[in-house]
């Protein structure tokens, strides 16, 4: 916990140095503590820095670091032992790390961002022990109908080196990802998105770590070389004269593996005073299963899988954030940088059919010059 | 295959309804000080969003419908 509360301080006071900086820009900090029903908690902070170059050259870059503790394993699916219970997160069993035991692992990212009239590229980058993700984007949008319209696309590119701890091998995994989506003003108080996602995935798609029992022999989990994905969203924003607004979102998705999915989102803001703005939030979110998800092997199959994320259930979030705007705060003075920042504070509760839950809280601070 | 024809055909339908409705409202530019407003924004949050896709992505079977991809990481 310490070494995260000294990383966590640093960035806050290279943050500050570094707003100091810029101008007409934002900055902002956020930490994330996330804990669940299963032993998982992960610690996030991520710093993002956003600056106008030029007067048409702007560059992002963000940092996100995870901290990941693993609880120990519960269970192993489909096993004659099972109590109850998959992991879900990737880790390691050996001598050296016992199932017994939790275990900690760091996910270093950085995404940096250039865009430039209405187009824009980004690359990602992610590493950690047993997995080196990269992705790079390509977007470009354009506005239409005296600006009451937008279309956007963007094509993506993945690709990811798996290494799982404790053997020579090396597994890849590729990802194409393309997006199309129309912004339209409705009307002075509303405005819309729809959208369309496709996606196809080529390679190790498989937890390395996880084992399934069929007809009673342990086997590593073994899903299909590849994953065609699509989803349908549907967004819309209404302002009330009280000064709150409703954003309602709807994304209905389906792959090749059978899963098809139903989610809904309702944000409700609400200003409390210049300075306080609260919002309130509910999702629902339910999904079939994959056709090779079974609770239990009697005979071994061509593709078998322990991963919860693709059995049937459905699952609730809700929760809410407090933003405060510091400027009567730091009117003058030494910090009077700060008057143009706010404080955020955010706390949800994630609950499911299948008997995970999880409670997130988030804090951040967010400089805009 | 034929659920993701059926899903590519409803996206083609879906635009042609976004496209069509554009011909039917035109709101000035000094009409829209409502929509500026970070609450009536779409990305007003690009970063929470990408941390909650991230965490949402770890935890469910679906992924999209966020206008655009989120990258790889052991945790998925």
């Amino acid at each position: 916990m310490k070494p995260t509360l000294v990383k966590i301080t640093t960035c806050f006071l290279l943050l500050s140095m570094v707003s100091l900086l810029f101008s007409g820009d934002k900055v902002s900090f956020r930490t994330n503590w996330f804990t669940d029903n299963i032993g998982t908690s992960v610690q996030s902070p991520v710093m993002e820095i956003a600056k106008a170059i030029t007067n048409k050259l702007d560059f992002l870059i963000r940092y996100n670091l995870d901290r990941v503790t693993i609880g120990p394993v519960r269970g192993l699916a489909a096993t004659p032992s099972l109590v109850d219970g998959i992991t879900g997160a990737s880790r390691p069993v050996d001598e050296g790390q016992p199932a017994s035991e939790s275990y900690t692992k760091d996910r270093n990212e950085v995404n940096i961002g250039l865009a430039t009239s209405g187009v824009r590229g980004s690359y990602y980058f992610s590493t950690e022990s047993d997995y080196i993700g990269r992705m790079l984007t390509l977007s470009a949008n354009r506005d239409f109908n005296q600006k009451n319209s937008n279309i956007a696309a963007s094509y993506s590119f993945g690709w990811d080196d798996i290494h799982p701890l404790g053997t020579d091998t090396t597994h890849t995994k590729r990802a194409h990802n393309f997006n199309l989506t129309l912004t339209q003003v409705l009307n002075p108080k509303l405005i819309g998105r729809i959208g369309v996602d496709f996606s196809y995935v080529d390679g190790f798609q498989s937890n390395p770590y996880r084992t399934v029992n069929a007809g009673g022999q342990i086997f590593l989990e073994n899903h299909p070389l590849g994953r065609t994905r699509g989803a349908l969203f549907l967004k819309l924003n209404r302002y009330f004269s009280t000064q709150t607004a409703l954003n309602l979102e709807y994304r209905f998705y389906r792959d090749d593996w059978d899963v098809q999915s139903h989610t809904a989102n309702v944000y409700y803001h609400q200003r409390f005073s210049p300075n306080v703005l609260i919002r309130y939030r509910y999702r629902y979110y339910r999904q079939s299963d994959a056709f090779f998800f079974q609770d239990s092997y009697p005979t071994v199959l061509k593709y078998l899988t322990s991963d919860y994320k693709l059995e049937e259930f459905d699952a609730h979030l809700f929760g809410f954030k407090v933003e405060y705007n510091l400027r009567d705060l730091f009117k003058e003075g030494t910090f009077s940088f700060m008057s143009s920042s706010t404080f955020e504070a955010k706390y949800e509760r994630y609950f499911s059919s299948n008997n995970f839950t999880a409670d997130i809280f988030q804090i951040g601070l967010v400089f805009n010059y | 295959m034929r659920d993701l024809t059926r899903l590519v055909l409803a996206g083609v339908m879906f635009f042609g309804v976004g496209l069509a409705v554009q011909g039917c409202t035109t709101v000035r530019p000094y009409e829209r000080e409502i929509l500026a407003q970070q609450i009536m924004q779409f990305d007003a949050n690009s970063e929470e969003a990408a941390l909650e896709r991230h965490f949402l992505e770890t935890r469910e079977g679906s992924s999209g419908g966020h206008g655009g991809a989120g990258g790889g990481c052991a945790c998925n």
